[in-house]
C-alpha cells in the first residue's frame, strides 16, 4: 500500500507569477534589471540580446512531403533575452527545448525565421563576420576536432583562422593548454584522448581567440560525474576571466545551472518559461516553504489535526523507524506555522527529534515552471505505509 | 598563398601523412595506372586519323588523357569531397564559427587534393617525357593558355557540386554520373572527333573535352594560336559556370542555415 502526498496546487502558489510572452517572470523584476556593482564599468548594452527571436524548421514528412507540405517545427518562439556583461548565464531545459538552436542562431550557424539577435552589439545575421570575431563556441560534441592531429596542431589550425600571428598563436596555444591542463598531452593525437580530454580541448579552442563572449553548448554532456565536476570547477574559476568574459551556458543538468550560473532562463518547447536568478526563481515559483519535523509520542489522530491549521498549505505524514513520524509541512514563506506546530506537538507530550527546512532543488523548480503545477514537488515521493 | 590557405594545406597534409600507407598507395596507384596505360596503349591498334594532330601515338594520347583528367577531376571533386567529409566528421560547424571567408573555405578545402593531383599528373607526364620519349617539343605557353580557364571551369563545377552536397547530401551519384559521362565524352580514351557528330555535340558542354584537346595540342608543340579554340570554349564555359556556381553555393548555404540542415548528412 502506498500513499501519494498531497500535491494539489493552492491558490497561494501562483499569484506572484506573471505571464509575459508565455514566460514566468518575477513579480517584482526591478532589481533583476539592475547591473551588479561589478558590471558598473561596463557599457550599457547587453553583450547578448535577442528580441522576438523565432526559428522554424520545415516539417519533414518523408515521401508524403513530395505531395503535401508538413507543418513547420517551431524550435524557438519569441525569445527575448538580455545577458549582462561578465555573467554566466544559463540556458536550461530538457532535450529538444531549443537550447542548441539558440546557440547556433547566436553563432551564425542558423538564420532565424524572425526577430533579431545581437552579439556585442552586432547583428548576428547582417554582421556575422564581426560576431564571429568576438565569440568562442564550445561544443559538447567530441567529434568536432581533427582526430588524427594532435591538440596542438588542431589549435594551431584554428589560431590561423582567427588571424593570429605565429608568435601570438604559439603564446595563446600554450596558455590555453596550460589553462585546461593539457600541456603534457599537447603533441598526442586526439584519437588517443579520453572524452574528458577532448572536452577540455574544446574549451581551449573556444578560448583561443580570447573571445568577449563564450557560448558553451552542454560542455559536460559526454563526461562522467568526476570529469563533469572538474569542468564545472574550471568554468567557474577560470573561464569568466574575473568577469571580463560573458558566458552563455546551455545545459539540461539543473545542478550545473545551479552551481555555475548567475542568472538563467528556463526553456521549454522553444519558449522561455522563466528568466532571472535562482533566488528569484525560488521566490517566484516556490511560494511554499517546505519543512520536515520528526516526532514521536503523539497519536496519529492528533498529528492529522495539524493539517487543519490555517497556515498549513500542504501536509503529509510518513512513518519512520522507532515509532516516529515524519511530518512534512508546506507553509507560506512568511508564516510562523512551524513554531506553532512544534509548540502543539510538545504540549501533546510528543518528543521532537528534528526540525529542518527543505528547499526545492532547481530541478524540482524547473518541473514546476514548465508543468505549471507542483507535480515534481518532493512531497510527491511515494512512501510505504505499514 | 595566404596563411589561411597554408593552414588548410598543412592540416590536410598532416592528416594524409598520419596514415602510414597513404604515400605508398598514392605511389602504387600511380604506378598501376601507368602500367595499364602503357600496355593498353600498345595492345590497342589505334590508327585513327583523329590521333594524327595529337602526335599519332595512342600511348601518349592515353597518358595525357589520364594525367589531365585526374587533375581536372580533382579540381571538380576535391571541394565537395572535403565538405562531405567535414559534415560527417563534425568539423564543418567549428570552421564556420571562425571569421573565415567563404572563398577561403572553398579554396583552402581544395588545395591539398589539388596539389596531390598536380604531383601525380606531373609524375605521369615526366614518365612519358623521360622514359617514353614523348612531348619533347611541348609548348608551355599554349599549355598555360588552356590550363588556366580549364581549372577555373572545373573549380566552378566543383562549387556547383558542393551546393548539391549541402542541399541534397547524397551528391555522389550525381558526381559519379558526371565523371563517367565526362570520361566517355571528354576524350580521355579516344578523340572526341571519333564520336558520331550528334554525340560530339554533347561533348562540347563538357569542359574536359576542350581541356584535353587543348593540352594534347600544347604537348605536341602547337603554338598558342592553335589552342585558341579550346581555350576560348573553356573561357566561355568558365564565365558561365563561375557566377552560377557561386550563386548556387551561397544559396545552398543560406538555405541550409535556414532549415538547419547544414551538418546533416
Amino acid at each position: 500500500m502506498s500513499a501519494r502526498l498531497p500535491t494539489a496546487p493552492t491558490p497561494e502558489r501562483t499569484p506572484s507569477l506573471a505571464q509575459e510572452n508565455g514566460a514566468l517572470v518575477p513579480a517584482a523584476p526591478a532589481h533583476v534589471q539592475e547591473a551588479p556593482a561589478s558590471y558598473a564599468e561596463a557599457d550599457t548594452g547587453f553583450p547578448i540580446e535577442t528580441r522576438g527571436l523565432q526559428m522554424r524548421f520545415p516539417g519533414v514528412a518523408g515521401w508524403r512531403s513530395l505531395f503535401k507540405k508538413a507543418p513547420d517545427k517551431i524550435a524557438l518562439e519569441n525569445i527575448d533575452l538580455s545577458v549582462r556583461r561578465g555573467e554566466i548565464f544559463g540556458l536550461l531545459g530538457p532535450n529538444g527545448a531549443g537550447k542548441t538552436t539558440l546557440m547556433k542562431v547566436l553563432s551564425g550557424l542558423l538564420l532565424p525565421s524572425g526577430g533579431t539577435a545581437s552579439i556585442a552589439g552586432f547583428n548576428v545575421v547582417s554582421e556575422s563576420l564581426e560576431v564571429r570575431k568576438r565569440i568562442g563556441l564550445v561544443y559538447g560534441d567530441e567529434r568536432s576536432f581533427f582526430w588524427r592531429l594532435s591538440v596542438r596542431e588542431n589549435l594551431r589550425f584554428y589560431a590561423t583562422l582567427y588571424r593570429l600571428s605565429a608568435g601570438e598563436a604559439d603564446d595563446r596555444i600554450k596558455r590555453a593548454l596550460d589553462l585546461v591542463g593539457l600541456t603534457d598531452a599537447a603533441n598526442t593525437r586526439m584519437d588517443r584522448f579520453s572524452t574528458g580530454m577532448k572536452q577540455r580541448a574544446a574549451i581551449a579552442r573556444g578560448l583561443l581567440n580570447d573571445p568577449e563572449i563564450l557560448l558553451m553548448d552542454e560542455p559536460t554532456r559526454t563526461l562522467d560525474p568526476v570529469a563533469s565536476r572538474d569542468v564545472r570547477n574550471f568554468i567557474r574559476e577560470r573561464v569568466t576571466d574575473g568577469g571580463r568574459r560573458t558566458v552563455l551556458l546551455a545545459t539540461n543538468l539543473m545542478a550545473e545551472g545551479e552551481q555555475l550560473c548567475d542568472r538563467l532562463a528556463l526553456l521549454n518547447h522553444g519558449r522561455i518559461r522563466f528568466e532571472g536568478t535562482i533566488q528569484e526563481m525560488r521566490q517566484t515559483i516556490q511560494v511554499e516553504q517546505m519543512h520536515t519535523i520528526c516526532v514521536s509520542g503523539v497519536a496519529i489522530d492528533e498529528l492529522r489535526r495539524l493539517e487543519a491549521i490555517p497556515a498549513v498549505l500542504s501536509f503529509d505524514l510518513t512513518p519512520v523507524a522507532g515509532e516516529r513520524w515524519e511530518v512534512r509541512l508546506g507553509a507560506s514563506r512568511d508564516s510562523e506555522v512551524v513554531p506553532q506546530v512544534i509548540r502543539r506537538l510538545v504540549t501533546l507530550g510528543g518528543e521532537v527529534w528534528s526540525s529542518s527546512p527543505h528547499e526545492l532543488s532547481l530541478e524540482e523548480l524547473f518541473h514546476i515552471a514548465i508543468d505549471g503545477d507542483n507535480a515534481a514537488s518532493p512531497c510527491e515521493t511515494e512512501v510505504a505505509l505499514p | 598563398m595566404s596563411s589561411v590557405s597554408m593552414a588548410f594545406f598543412r592540416r590536410d597534409a598532416l592528416i594524409f601523412a598520419s596514415y602510414r600507407t597513404s604515400v605508398l598507395s598514392f605511389v602504387f596507384g600511380g604506378a598501376v595506372l601507368l602500367g595499364v596505360v602503357y600496355f593498353v596503349g600498345h595492345a590497342v591498334k589505334a590508327d585513327s586519323e583523329h590521333l594524327d594532330k595529337y602526335g599519332g601515338d595512342y600511348v601518349a594520347f592515353l597518358l595525357a588523357g589520364f594525367a589531365f583528367s585526374d587533375l581536372f577531376g580533382r579540381g571538380l571533386s576535391s571541394l565537395p569531397a572535403n565538405l562531405r567529409e567535414q559534415q560527417q566528421s563534425g568539423t564543418l560547424e567549428p570552421l564556420l564559427v571562425t571569421p573565415l571567408a567563404l572563398t577561403e573555405l572553398v579554396i583552402g578545402s581544395s588545395l591539398f587534393m589539388l596539389a596531390q593531383s598536380i604531383v601525380r599528373a606531373g609524375l605521369m607526364l615526366a614518365f612519358g617525357a623521360l622514359a617514353l620519349g614523348f612531348w619533347h617539343d611541348a609548348n608551355f605557353a599554349s599549355l598555360a593558355i588552356v590550363l588556366l580557364p580549364a581549372m577555373v571551369a572545373m573549380f566552378a563545377l566543383g562549387l556547383l557540386f558542393s551546393a548539391f552536397v549541402i542541399l541534397i547530401k547524397q551528391a555522389d551519384p550525381v558526381i559519379s554520373a558526371y565523371n563517367l559521362a565526362s570520361a566517355v565524352l571528354g576524350g580521355v580514351l579516344f578523340p572526341v572527333q571519333a564520336l558520331p557528330i550528334w554525340i560530339g555535340v554533347f561533348a562540347w558542354v563538357f569542359p574536359l573535352s576542350h581541356a584535353l584537346s587543348g593540352v594534347r595540342l600544347a604537348l605536341v608543340g602547337e603554338p598558342p594560336s592553335e589552342v585558341l579554340a579550346p581555350a576560348i570554349a573553356l573561357t566561355v564555359l568558365a564565365a558561365l559556370l563561375l557566377p552560377a556556381s557561386i550563386f548556387a553555393f551561397r544559396y545552398s548555404l543560406t538555405r541550409a542555415k535556414k532549415e538547419g540542415t547544414l551538418v546533416q548528412y
